[in-house]
């Protein structure tokens, strides 16, 4: 039956809390193994990634704020600048960005080679849990890998944003860290762990239900992968817009 | 660390096809029409939120510092045009069109398509990895004209509306220069060939069953996320140094 996209979208955010209350449920039968397991592979998978999105993110802060720090000559504020953009905003959204891809793409195509190639089924036909055995594993592993990486990439970003900040605005880096020191604060970074949190179960979430509902051939897990990616992307930037509403009150 | 020389290989190969069999332009059209269509609502949606939740970290500093918010809208709408908007419109995008044409480069490899359509006298250059290429270099100056559009409107009717701001201060173009409409335009082309050929190189390398699909796509997702923030270094270095 074809169905309208409004039917899609109610169905889609459906399977989701089946998805999300699953999860919760086996989560006190955890295997925690395979939590650390799947932690362990996610994370040192998209370490390096990781590292080379937050020198770039440095490098583009840079970019942009050059115009209106020579502008304006507040090369004074630049720290706090960087540092507030890198981990309100920039390193977060980029860094989980980048990440549906590689954590969230590759989840939705596990479990959807699972889903075709009956391997679910056999689980649950010798009496194995694949919620408690396979699928929270992984959401928890995916939530903690996306924390974890955005914190390290956001480190680079300050970092990379500090040096490239000499080499192009010509800051000198004891500037950097005067405003830096003076301005951002602890709040700043919870701030950012909120975000890397709830960014990184929404990747986990989302992937996984993607990964579930995948039916039909080789092409199904391609196209599981691909919308867990797009799916995510949406719920991404759509949480980030609450997420920041909140913070911003809560979080000063 | 052969990906360079890969993506120059399949560009090259790419166009000298196009040299020995022409361009099929319906096929062209139907990529641009498919790659746009497809990812409007995601840059949409993305960049309306987006502007929104710029104007809240703005609204919380600009108390801080100088107090009225709609004193920094024309650089505003500099920074947004000129950096913000491209890179994070051309992030969605690049996730949205490199997952798409990964899975589907990588389904056609796998699935042998691609040596059944060369048996038929065809040439997957020119047939499959031509019009993609083409179609992204002309759909994405258009999602990233919208996505930006969104985002300065979206930014514009938060700052009036939650901050009770001046709003006109944010649609100001009084400084967007000759400059920094070249260096938008660069900065679209260029993710519109380089987000199609490095998901079109990981389709193409995919081996083995089903597992090696999904393992494209998230190689091709990833690689041309890369390639957008690579391409942003790239071209903000140059205009750095062509300014300067």
């Amino acid at each position: 039956m074809k169905r309208g996209p409004s039917a899609e979208i109610f169905r889609g955010i459906g399977a989701l809390g089946i998805v999300a209350l699953r999860t919760a449920r086996a989560i006190p039968r955890l295997d925690f193994r395979e939590v650390l397991r799947s932690a362990a592979a996610f994370g040192s998978d998209a370490l390096t990634l990781s590292l080379v999105v937050g020198a770039f993110v440095g490098f583009i802060l840079v970019l942009f704020s050059n115009l209106v720090v020579v502008r304006f000559g507040v090369r004074s504020l630049f720290g706090w600048a960087s540092g507030y953009a890198v981990l309100r905003e920039l390193g977060p959204l980029i860094t989980s960005l980048v990440m549906c891809g590689r954590i969230g793409a590759r989840n939705a195509a596990e479990l959807g080679a699972m889903k075709i190639g009956g391997q679910l089924e056999g689980l649950v036909g010798v009496g194995v849990d694949p919620f408690a055995f396979l699928v929270a594993p992984r959401v928890l592993a995916s939530a903690f890998a996306v924390t974890a990486l955005g914190i390290l990439s956001s480190l680079t970003a300050i970092i990379s944003s500090i040096g490239f900040g000499q080499l192009i605005s010509g800051i000198e880096p004891s500037t950097f860290m005067m405003s830096f020191s003076a301005r951002v604060h602890p709040a700043d970074l919870a701030a950012a762990l909120v975000k890397l949190s709830v960014f990184g179960a929404a990747i986990s979430l989302v992937s996984t239900r993607t990964g579930l509902a995948a039916q039909g051939g080789a092409r199904a897990i391609g196209s599981a992968a691909a919308r867990a990616v797009v799916e995510s992307a949406a719920a991404l930037t759509c949480l980030d817009w609450a997420i920041t509403f909140l913070t911003v009150q809560v979080l000063p | 660390m052969n990906a360079p020389s890969e993506l120059a290989a399949i560009l090259t190969a790419s166009i000298a096809s196009a040299r020995e069999n022409g361009i099929q332009l319906r096929e062209v059209l139907r990529e641009t029409a498919r790659i746009g269509t497809d990812s409007m609502l995601l840059v949409a949606a993305g960049m309306a939120f987006f502007g929104a939740v710029l104007i809240e970290h703005g609204a919380s500093q600009a108390r801080q510092v100088v107090g009225d918010i709609s004193l920094v809208g024309s650089a505003w709408f500099e920074i947004l045009f000129r950096d913000l908007a491209p890179t994070i419109a051309g992030l969605l995008a690049a996730v949205r069109v490199g997952a798409a044409l990964s899975a589907e480069a990588a389904s056609l490899q796998v699935t042998g398509q691609l040596d059944a359509l060369e048996l038929c006298s065809g040439d997957r250059f020119s047939d499959v990895v031509l019009p993609k290429l083409l179609g992204g270099v002309l759909a994405l100056p258009c999602l990233l004209i919208i996505g930006t559009v969104i985002s300065i409107v979206s930014s514009a009717f938060c700052a009036l509306f939650f901050y009770g701001a001046d709003a006109s201060a944010f649609l100001d173009p009084a400084l967007i220069d000759s400059g920094d409409i070249t260096a938008f335009a660069v900065k679209s082309l260029g993710f519109g060939l380089a987000i199609p050929l490095s998901a079109v190189r990981c389709g193409l390398k995919a081996e083995g069953g089903p597992g090696g699909v999904g393992d494209a796509t998230t190689r091709g997702v990833v690689d041309s996320c890369l390639c957008v923030l690579l391409l942003n270094v790239v071209f903000g270095l140059a205009f750095f140094f062509l300014k300067s």
